[in-house]
């Protein structure tokens, strides 16, 4: 490890004015296997992205073999030699391995026959044991993986980037998945790779870098890491502190037990989950990204379905449950507020009072569905008043609203359906700090007016300094549970991670 | 026959009363180390059940009652058979089950004043807890007909379903049956006008009182077992052995507990047990399994210490644990003596004193 094959210098990138890295300097060394860690947001995509060409810099400079590049597109990156392999792979499923392999690259006389012999030659050299004209959506995700790398390789990939690319995967196909690191590594490729999971860092990278809140903490050779070390870089965070105030002292008692969950299986992703939920409290649901918490209350909410068999169990006031549609959920007095509020969170043309009757019709039910105008109005202004939704006029489209804003209206339009459980997935992302500040005050009267209310939220300093418990998943189930009085950013971070 | 359809949908699909699930040990019961950390008063082998009436407190271990004087155990008297459970009124009256087939009430000098070897017209089989109601009265669950206390986990494993708790008047020798085929009745309580016994294979305790029999608390994480009065009008619960999903789903499998009662050891059953860890015979405990060096303790556990503390209205308000790696497992009673709570821990054979409940 000599010389640098990709270098970052100040880089930043902006998104609307908001820095989603930072003046972040980056190195990686040839043949060098670096791992990138950091909490979600913390900037650890951006940046790979930035690599890869799938977002350009606002500012600062990156270079390749010492020369300086602004990639615009990922082709001119990987004409640079930098791949990147995502979570969700960028196969076509519907064909084959070898096509896929040598897709875009095809003659103009295409012998399949030669594609396949060709592509096994290739897989062979590189010791991957998957068949060439197997279908690429029949194959398991290690092995998906392997065609996506091989395929980096095959276009002379000199830097390979992943994300995530464990989350999906069983012990037995990590294991392989190591396994082909170490021979990219062999091979001279250096190896990115994006991870929530410590231990495959601590195992796998001969360098690590965290980030946090978009800007560079450290970059260390392995040997000086520990867990520790890792967290208390990941999470020390100070510009946190002051937006969401101090860790709580004092929690409210906790009434009936309106909401249980018992052993909740939901494909991989949901494994064996378990929890309640109060009344009269804020539960806050910490993880990262793929620990299963929003899919655990799209279940609870009707959204999705459970496993079919031996799914597990819904209880709500001590009766299973289990929803076919979200309105049956609505009907019983669950809110779900979606993480994603432009795609399942509001009518985007509609105005405020529309969408938040809406939100009502939801409860209602019934054959006849009429929206009466002077009523729609009457409702959806008191709700937007109540929730200070600001708008330059009463009937703007809620798509020119603010993110803020809009994320209010999606929280009057499932309050308006004076719900028990209200369920806030990432009630705060991408909302000004402003709003913020009014959201977290509505959750904290909901939990006074006797409210069960559950907050997933990613963003550690949120979880604290709102919930009275907070449960932390990982991998699927939640692993423990804090009291907020004894609560450290530390702990929740070590039992979601470890 | 519908009902029977949606049995084997159910059956097949693993939902309703098939879903092998057990209810999680949040909020309240959030596991921590009260019992695991609280101080070690006697080591008692065979201790059982304890007794006080708020300044005394007397235990039971195998034939002895003892009596804790002067923060050791002194002994009280030695019966001629094991004694299955003990009671203290507030007047010194003592009663204790031998063998769990008969009941003795013994005055304050230690005379005996009355006995019981009958309920109905069958006789006492297997006498678990006991409890005044008043001076004159006697409280008393009767686990199973079937099998003796020592052998609850052959009750639990066979279904069995014989349980009764009754009212012994002892001043005119008169019983009430308060509730009979109850899935092994372990521990009685008196609460004003009402009675409480927990019924432990349904993981329930129940009230009765005048107007008639209702589930006070339900979906227990454990099989509940003796209960004994707060300081706030609340009432102390231990839950001797905790559920889990792999003894869940044992219950679930006739034709695989009959082969296992019928062929191997007890000991070794896939069964809750009060202690674990004596043998390497014994089937695995959950907590055994190590991650990144350390054992879990979260992990569904073989053996537990549970105690819950409830309020009258049937709300947990909090609990006690050993936890799977501690050794104060199998809590079988429980007893507050000005201010200190005392816990019987049978699976250690340790009486335990935890001073802030």
């Amino acid at each position: 490890m000599t010389d640098t094959v990709l270098e970052l210098r100040q880089a930043t990138k902006r998104y609307a004015g908001v820095p989603a890295i930072d003046a972040v300097d980056f190195a990686l060394e040839r043949g060098e296997i670096h791992a990138l860690v950091g909490e979600n947001g913390a900037g650890k995509s951006t940046l790979t992205k930035v690599m890869a060409g799938v977002v350009t810099l606002t500012s600062g400079e990156m270079l390749v073999e010492g020369e300086s590049v602004m990639l615009a597109t990922p082709v001119e990156a990987r004409q640079k030699g930098i791949a990147m392999v995502f979570q969700e792979t960028s196969l076509v499923p519907t064909m084959t391995v070898a096509q896929n392999l040598y897709l875009g690259q095809e003659s103009f006389f295409n012998r399949l026959r030669g594609v396949y012999i060709s592509a096994q030659q290739f897989l062979q050299s590189l010791n991957f044991d998957v068949d060439p004209t197997a279908t690429v959506g029949m194959l398991g995700a290690a092995k998906k993986q392997m065609v996506e790398i091989a395929r980096a390789v095959l276009h002379k990939a000199r830097v390979i980037i992943f994300d995530e690319p464990t989350a999906s995967l069983t012990p037995e196909e990590k294991k392989y998945f190591f396994d082909l690191v170490f021979s990219l590594k062999a091979r001279g490729v250096s190896v990115i790779f994006i991870s929530h999971a410590l231990e495959e860092a601590l195992l796998l990278a001969d360098r690590i870098t965290v980030l946090r809140d978009g800007r560079h903490v450290v970059t260390d050779l392995k040997s000086r890491f520990d867990r520790a070390r890792i967290v208390q870089a990941m999470v020390g965070r100070d510009l946190s502190q002051t937006l969401y105030g101090q860790r709580k002292t004092q929690v409210r008692p906790p009434g009936e037990c309106l909401l249980s969950v018992r052993n909740l299986r939901m494909s991989a992703v949901v494994k064996n989950n378990s929890l309640s939920v109060f009344a009269g409290q804020v539960t806050g649901v910490f993880g990262l990204v793929g620990a299963g918490r929003t899919e655990t209350f799209k279940v609870v909410a009707g959204l999705i379905k459970r496993d079919f068999f031996h799914g597990g169990e819904v209880l709500l006031r001590g009766k299973p449950v289990r929803y076919r549609v979200g309105r049956h959920a609505v009907r019983d007095g669950i809110a779900y507020i979606t993480e994603d509020r432009k795609l399942e969170g509001f009518f985007e043309t509609m105005s405020i009072a529309q969408n938040i009757y809406m939100g009502l019709l939801g409860k209602i039910g019934g054959a006849f569905k009429t929206v009466s105008r002077a009523r729609a109005k009457e409702v959806g202004a008191r709700w937007a008043e109540l929730l200070k939704v600001r708008a330059i006029s009463k009937d703007v489209k809620v798509i020119e609203l603010s993110g803020g804003n809009q994320q209010k209206l999606v929280i009057a339009k499932s309050l308006v359906q004076e719900p028990d459980v209200i369920i806030f997935d990432e009630p705060t992302r991408g909302v000004d700090v402003g709003a913020i500040s009014e959201i977290h005050a509505e959750i904290n009267r909901l939990a006074d007016a006797g409210k069960a209310v559950v907050v997933i939220s990613s963003y550690l300093p949120e979880v604290m300094s709102l919930s009275d418990r907070i449960l932390v998943a990982k991998q699927g189930k939640v692993v423990v549970e804090f009291s907020a009085t004894e609560a450290t950013q530390e702990g929740i971070m070590y039992a979601a991670i470890h | 026959m519908l009902a029977t359809l949606t049995d084997w949908r159910d059956r097949l699909l693993g939902r309703g009363a098939a879903s092998i699930t057990v209810p999680v040990m949040d909020g309240a019961l959030k596991p921590n180390r009260a019992l695991d950390e609280a101080v070690v008063v006697a080591e008692l082998p065979g201790l059982d059940d304890l007794a006080t009436d708020g300044r005394r407190l007397l235990a039971s271990a195998g034939t002895t009652v003892w009596e804790l004087h002067g923060g050791g155990p002194r002994e009280l008297r030695r019966f001629d058979a094991a004694i299955t459970a003990i009671a203290l009124s507030a007047r010194g009256r003592v009663a204790v089950a031998l063998a769990g087939q008969r009941v003795l009430v013994l005055d304050s000098a230690g005379a005996e004043r009355a006995r019981l070897d009958t309920l109905g017209a069958e006789r006492l089989h297997a006498v678990n807890a006991l409890a005044f109601d008043g001076e004159d009265a006697l409280l008393l669950t009767d686990g199973s007909l079937r099998f003796a206390p020592a052998q609850w986990c052959h009750d639990l494993m066979t279904e069995g379903h014989s349980g009764r708790v009754a009212r012994w008047r002892f001043a005119n020798a008169h019983v009430t049956l308060l509730a009979r085929a109850q899935r092994h009745a372990f521990g009685v309580l008196a609460q004003g006008d009402a009675v409480l016994h927990s019924e432990s294979w349904r993981h329930r305790v129940m009230r009765t009182d005048a107007s008639g029999t209702r589930t006070l608390l339900a979906e227990l994480p454990g099989y509940p077992s003796r209960m004994s009065a707060a300081g706030d009008g609340g009432f102390w619960l231990t839950c001797f052995v905790c559920r889990t999903q792999l003894v869940e789903f044992v219950l679930r499998e006739p034709a695989y507990r009959r082969r296992m009662v019928a062929e191997i050891d007890p000991r070794y059953w896939i069964a809750p047990a009060l202690s674990s860890g004596q043998s390497f015979l014994e089937p695995l405990q959950g907590a055994g399994v190590k991650s990144m060096g350390v054992l879990k303790p979260w992990a569904p556990p073989r053996s537990y210490g549970l105690v819950l503390k409830v309020s009258a209205d049937g709300r947990i308000e909090r609990s006690l644990h050993s936890l799977v790696d501690g050794r104060h497992h199998g809590i079988t009673a429980v007893a507050e003596v000005e201010g200190a709570l005392y816990a019987a821990s049978k699976g250690s054979g340790r009486l335990l004193k935890v001073a802030s409940p």
